[in-house]
């Protein structure tokens, strides 16, 4: 493993919650490094904690114990929204795009965000959507007009958008028939070793997990094994 | 700082495209808006409008309220104790918000009178107490101030008096009236001549509490007692207070045998001739009291509704705000796009109510357009409360239950 090209480093991580009746570990004492460049897939059981995660590593959650490193800095001491809007970009199962802007609209919102003028964004976000395969065509398309297909693109276009790092991607392929979710990964594993992408998929779908570079099997929120 | 104002201006620019693209919903909560601005406004109108009319009502009606026997059948000749000056006197300014033209006039004391000291004088009249300057009609003939004294002398302690005519033009010191006791008034007391009346009788009258302190023989000396109400709404307030001295005259007739704050037995009544007026403004009064008992459910439903809609028109955006969220949009800027889109709604809502209530109005709605405001004060509180909801909300919660 190179140092140099470890971008996201998880030491002993750690994340319980309280129900009812007990502490339940979802992520426990997990550590693992990321390299740019390589795709990499986390299975694991319905509750084996890939989701749990995944939020840590998104910046949405931080552990309660242990630390997540992106680029050797603690992300317990970084500006999370920062983090989000700049570092690492996540894609879901459900696509989620803004239902009332159109594709490009979608693709922009994180260019506004950080204050980029409404000309270039446009520029650019016309750019990620050609890169993943959507023409102009589909620019002024609003989420319900597309294909399920059409929409994961959308928002692999958007996390490019970012210009994050790190690109998250919850079960990308569940909504979509085999030969679309085929595709999507077939994107992700592109973007991962010509763009120079870290990405990280979280799937149950052992079929995915093989074309990953990297294959990380969680149980009861502890790294399994790693092949 | 640039950019991120860039940013903020383009979530308020991402509100109006929600706004625009979601038109059926944005019309429904501004019609909501719309109603509960009316809806309010006409209350608060109604309710104004409703004083306005009490307030010309009372001002109509003058009341005279007379002390009288225990039995309701005089009201000169009460020998009513002076204790009942003293609480004039101690309650003053309290009781100037109520009433005007205080009128207490006191028994007469027979006196010997004269210009000085020392002279044998064997002319004799009498003194009496007032507490106001009297009118020709109650004596009979005409009363006049000299210069550099008013009416209010009568109601202080100064040693000052109202004289005869005639009696004044015949004083060698123009401005000095001596009275000298008949038995226990020995020495004799210099009282300045502040005005004169044009009666033929040998009366002299001074302030009530000077007379009280000089000339009265016992402490039963007040001959009548009268005031005015400054508005007839006062009505209650004087009765319930003149109760706690007096009996109110009721129809059944039964009076109270025990003593009052003045540990005196209850013999002196009290009579306030009204009329119609509580005929008159009970139903108005009525109207106004069911009006403000719904005036302030009006605001709670204000914030409930403002709540409610804001509520479950973010709770069904819960997905769109958490991709915001994932995105990296601030908690601030979360909130401020829920808000900023319910604050324009609320404001369009707001405006065109006010337009169609200044329709129904005129410039006369102007004066209870602070109730507007405060109703949009709620609604945006109620707002900011689901608002502060869903920038709190837990990202991957929501999308994993989106799944």
């Amino acid at each position: 493993m190179s140092h140099d090209k470890v971008v996201l480093q998880v030491k002993n991580a750690v994340y319980e919650y309280r129900n009812k009746y007990q502490t339940v570990k979802a992520v426990n004492d997990f550590s693992f490094s990321f390299e740019k460049g390589k795709l990499y897939a986390v299975v694991g059981k319905s509750g084996s904690g890939k989701t749990t995660l995944l939020s840590m590593l998104a910046g949405l959650d931080v552990p309660k114990k242990g630390s997540i490193y992106y680029k050797e800095q603690d992300t317990k001491e970084i500006n999370l929204d920062k983090y989000r809007r700049d570092d690492v970009t996540v894609i879901f199962q459900d696509f989620n795009l803004f239902p009332l802007l159109t594709a490009i609209e979608n693709v922009m919102y994180p260019l506004h965000l950080k204050g980029i003028k409404d000309k270039e964004a446009r520029e650019i976000a016309a750019k990620k959507m050609e890169s993943v395969g959507l023409d102009s065509l589909f620019q002024k398309r609003y989420p319900s007009m597309l294909s399920g297909g059409e929409q994961q693109r959308v928002a692999i276009a958007r996390a490019l958008a970012s210009d994050a790092s790190v690109i998250l991607a919850d079960e990308p392929t569940g909504n979509l028939d085999s030969e679309n979710g085929k595709n999507i990964i077939g994107l992700l594993k592109e973007l991962a070793h010509s763009g120079n992408y870290c990405v990280i998929v979280v799937t149950h779908d052992l079929d995915i997990a093989s074309d990953a570079d990297q294959v990380l099997n969680m149980k009861d929120g502890k790294l399994v094994f790693s092949e | 700082m640039k950019n991120r104002a860039r940013a903020s201006l383009y979530i308020v620019r991402y509100g109006m495209t929600g706004i625009y693209r979601s038109l059926a919903k944005s019309i429904a909560i501004i019609f909501v808006v719309l109603v509960m601005t009316i809806l309010i406004g006409i209350i608060s109108q109604t309710i104004f409008l409703q004083e306005q009319t009490l307030e010309s009502v009372y001002a109509q009606y003058f009341i005279d309220v007379t002390v009288m026997d225990e039995l309701c059948i005089r009201d000169t000749n009460l020998k009513l104790p002076s204790k009942y000056y003293d609480i004039i006197e101690s309650n003053l300014h309290n009781i100037n918000d109520y009433i005007t033209g205080i009128k207490i006039r006191s028994t007469e004391t027979l006196v010997r009178y004269g210009s000085n000291t020392d002279s044998e004088q064997s002319n004799f009249g009498t003194v009496v107490g007032l507490t106001y300057l009297p009118d020709r009609e109650e004596f009979g003939y005409k009363f006049q101030m000299l210069p550099g004294y008013t009416e209010e002398v009568f109601f202080g302690d100064d040693l000052v008096c109202v004289v005869p005519k005639k009696v004044y033009e015949n004083l060698k010191n123009k401005y000095t009236m001596v009275f000298h006791g008949l038995e226990e008034m020995d020495d004799p007391i210099s009282y300045t001549v502040a005005g004169i009346h044009e009666g033929v009788t040998e009366d002299f009258y001074c302030s009530y509490k000077s007379y009280n302190e000089n000339f009265s023989r016992d402490e039963f000396n007040i001959y009548s007692f009268k005031f005015s109400l400054k508005n007839a709404k006062y009505s209650d307030n004087v009765s319930s207070i003149l109760k706690r001295y007096f009996i109110e005259p009721s129809i059944a007739g039964a009076v109270k045998r025990e003593q009052n704050e003045l540990k005196l037995m209850y013999e002196y009544s009290f009579v306030m001739p009204k009329g119609n007026l509580d005929d008159v403004v009970k139903p108005i009064e009525s109207d106004i009291h069911k009006l403000k008992i719904v005036e302030p459910f009006l605001f709670i439903l204000s914030i409930a509704t403002g709540f409610v809609v804001s509520f479950l028109s973010t709770r069904n955006r819960k997905a769109e705000f958490a991709i915001m969220r994932s995105l990296g949009t601030s908690r601030g800027l979360v909130f401020f796009e829920a808000f900023i889109e319910q604050f324009i709604l609320c404001i369009i809502g707001i405006a065109l109510g006010i337009a169609i209530f200044f329709v129904m109005y005129g410039s006369d709605a102007i004066l209870v357009m602070w109730k507007i405001y405060v109703f949009f004060a709620l609604y945006m509180f109620a707002t900011a409360i689901s608002a502060l909801y869903v920038a709190r909300l837990n990202v991957m919660k929501i999308m994993k239950a989106k799944e």
